[in-house]
């Protein structure tokens, strides 16, 4: 196809022409199936780029932190019963983590006053159009933002360290890049709860001998960063409130190599290496993948 | 902030203000799916749904304008969301299983591959391609937010980006296909 068929169909796929100039195109297309073929790859791409970015965003309103109430309003027994289990819930939260935690009550969310006054800049980020824009002249956020490592004393989380063997029968994902899972003779060498709070993933015991330590760490309070990674060898940073909800490192040794994924709020993500560039956590979606990352988790 | 002020947020692709919404009308939007027969995980997630839908109608739409309250428009959303969730779950219990539904593998080979290589993108052309295909955004304006030095860059550098993609998506395309 050239240039201009390729921008035809863009701008048919993206609305973008007139209806008359629509309804020449779907003439076209029904006269000449190689055009409906490309019509249709073109279609699955653009939409393979937008569910990918809507996974981007679900997985952000995913690991915000909600002020607990009661909005079951209308039913008082069942109100009383979620404030105790709420009570209790953040008393073990506290003391699982043993660290201090803000619990959040306000009902109606507050933008901070920072962030108000930096409208003018909103879209000029280089680095991501909808990050906040307040640190990008300042220091990276590694710098600005204390990590919570070392402040722990005890993991929040039980920590589960197992070797497992896995079949080579399952089927393989047959793309070279790195970033994509390769599951033929693998053997999944550690897995590992955290929960903000947990610094060291342990890859004990690992059947292979090429088989890697992670060091993970985490930063909560990034402005810029709200739900980001950052891998390098085998120092892991993440960006964004972990403490909620645990988060679990896969780690995949094959022929390839070993690959690491994370399991966090009901999503896989891949944790490739960014060679210290900091990247947006999105969320797998293809969905054989997933499937074969949810069983080895099982049957770890 | 009021509704105004959230839309015009939106329509500058400012995800803080996506945050704002979800915390702030959370509360209301579960509790009308849980009335209506849901669980607080399927609310939960028709709720974040809506939430995009609304997301894409602000940033894609450069005439939006708002001439209800946008909590309005999110429970309109999330109601006709339920919905339709309602009705497939309906169709896909018991008797009423849709038995004339056929299955395209090849595409769903195709979505798979699709997936695999967008996920290999580099992060630049990662940006461009969704500003471009999913925020809407004219060259002028993703030149403006990478960085480019104009339109015609920006122009330039989402082809090449496009290209690799297809590209690498026709090759494992190909390749599945031959070896099917």
């Amino acid at each position: 196809m050239n240039l201009q068929t390729n921008e035809l169909i863009d701008d048919y796929l993206l609305g973008r022409l007139s209806p008359p100039d629509a309804e020449a195109f779907e003439q076209q297309v029904k006269a000449n199936p190689e055009l409906a073929n490309e019509l249709a790859i073109q279609n699955d791409i653009i939409n393979g780029i937008s569910n990918t970015r809507r996974a981007a965003l679900k997985a952000r309103l995913n690991n915000l932190e909600i002020p607990k109430g009661n909005w079951f309003t209308n039913n008082a027994t069942w109100v009383g019963t979620s404030a105790g289990v709420i009570v209790l819930a953040i008393l073990a939260f506290l003391y699982q983590n043993n660290t201090s935690t803000t619990v959040q009550t306000a009902e109606t969310p507050q933008i901070p006053q920072k962030e108000q006054n930096q409208t003018a800049k909103e879209g000029a980020s280089k680095t991501n159009p909808s990050l906040p824009q307040e640190t990008l002249a300042s220091s990276s956020p590694a710098q600005e933002a204390p990590t919570k490592k070392g402040n722990v004393t005890k993991p929040a989380f039980k920590k589960e360290v197992r070797n497992k063997e896995v079949s080579s029968n399952e089927a393989n994902s047959d793309l070279s890049d790195p970033a994509v899972t390769k599951f033929e003779d693998e053997t999944v060498l550690a897995s590992k709860k955290g929960s903000g709070e947990e610094k060291e993933v342990e890859a004990t015991k690992p059947v292979a001998k090429t088989a890697q330590t992670l060091n993970a760490e985490t930063i909560t309070n990034s402005n810029q960063y709200t739900y980001h990674y950052k891998r390098n060898e085998t120092r892991l940073t993440l960006y964004g409130n972990f403490s909620e909800k645990a988060y679990e490192v896969l780690e995949i040794s094959g022929k390839s190599g070993t690959n690491y994924f994370m399991f966090h709020n009901g999503n896989y993500f891949s944790l490739a290496s960014t060679d210290g560039e900091i990247r947006s956590l999105t969320p797998l979606t293809d969905e054989a993948t997933i499937k074969k990352l949810a069983n080895l988790r099982k049957r770890k | 902030m009021d509704d105004q002020e959230i839309l015009l947020r939106l329509k500058k692709r400012d995800e803080r203000a996506l945050d704002y919404l979800y915390k702030k009308h959370y509360k209301m939007m579960l509790n009308m799916v849980v009335k209506n027969s849901g669980t607080e995980d399927e609310a939960k997630d028709i709720f974040q749904d809506a939430l995009i839908v609304f997301w894409e109608k602000a940033t894609g739409d450069k005439d939006f304008v708002l001439s209800a309250k946008i909590s309005t428009y999110l429970y309109s959303i999330c109601q006709n969301l339920w919905r339709k969730e309602l009705d497939r779950k309906a169709r896909n219990s018991g008797d009423m299983v849709d038995k004339g539904e056929v299955v395209d593998y090849d595409r769903e080979e195709r979505v798979n591959i699709i997936n695999k290589c967008i996920a290999t993108l580099n992060e630049s052309c990662r940006q461009i391609l969704t500003l471009y295909y999913f925020e809407k955004m004219t060259m002028g304006e993703i030149a403006e937010i990478m960085g480019f030095a104009n339109a015609d860059t920006a122009k330039t550098k989402k082809y090449k980006c496009k290209q690799e993609l297809d590209k690498t998506v026709k090759q494992h395309y190909q390749a599945s296909d031959f070896l099917d």
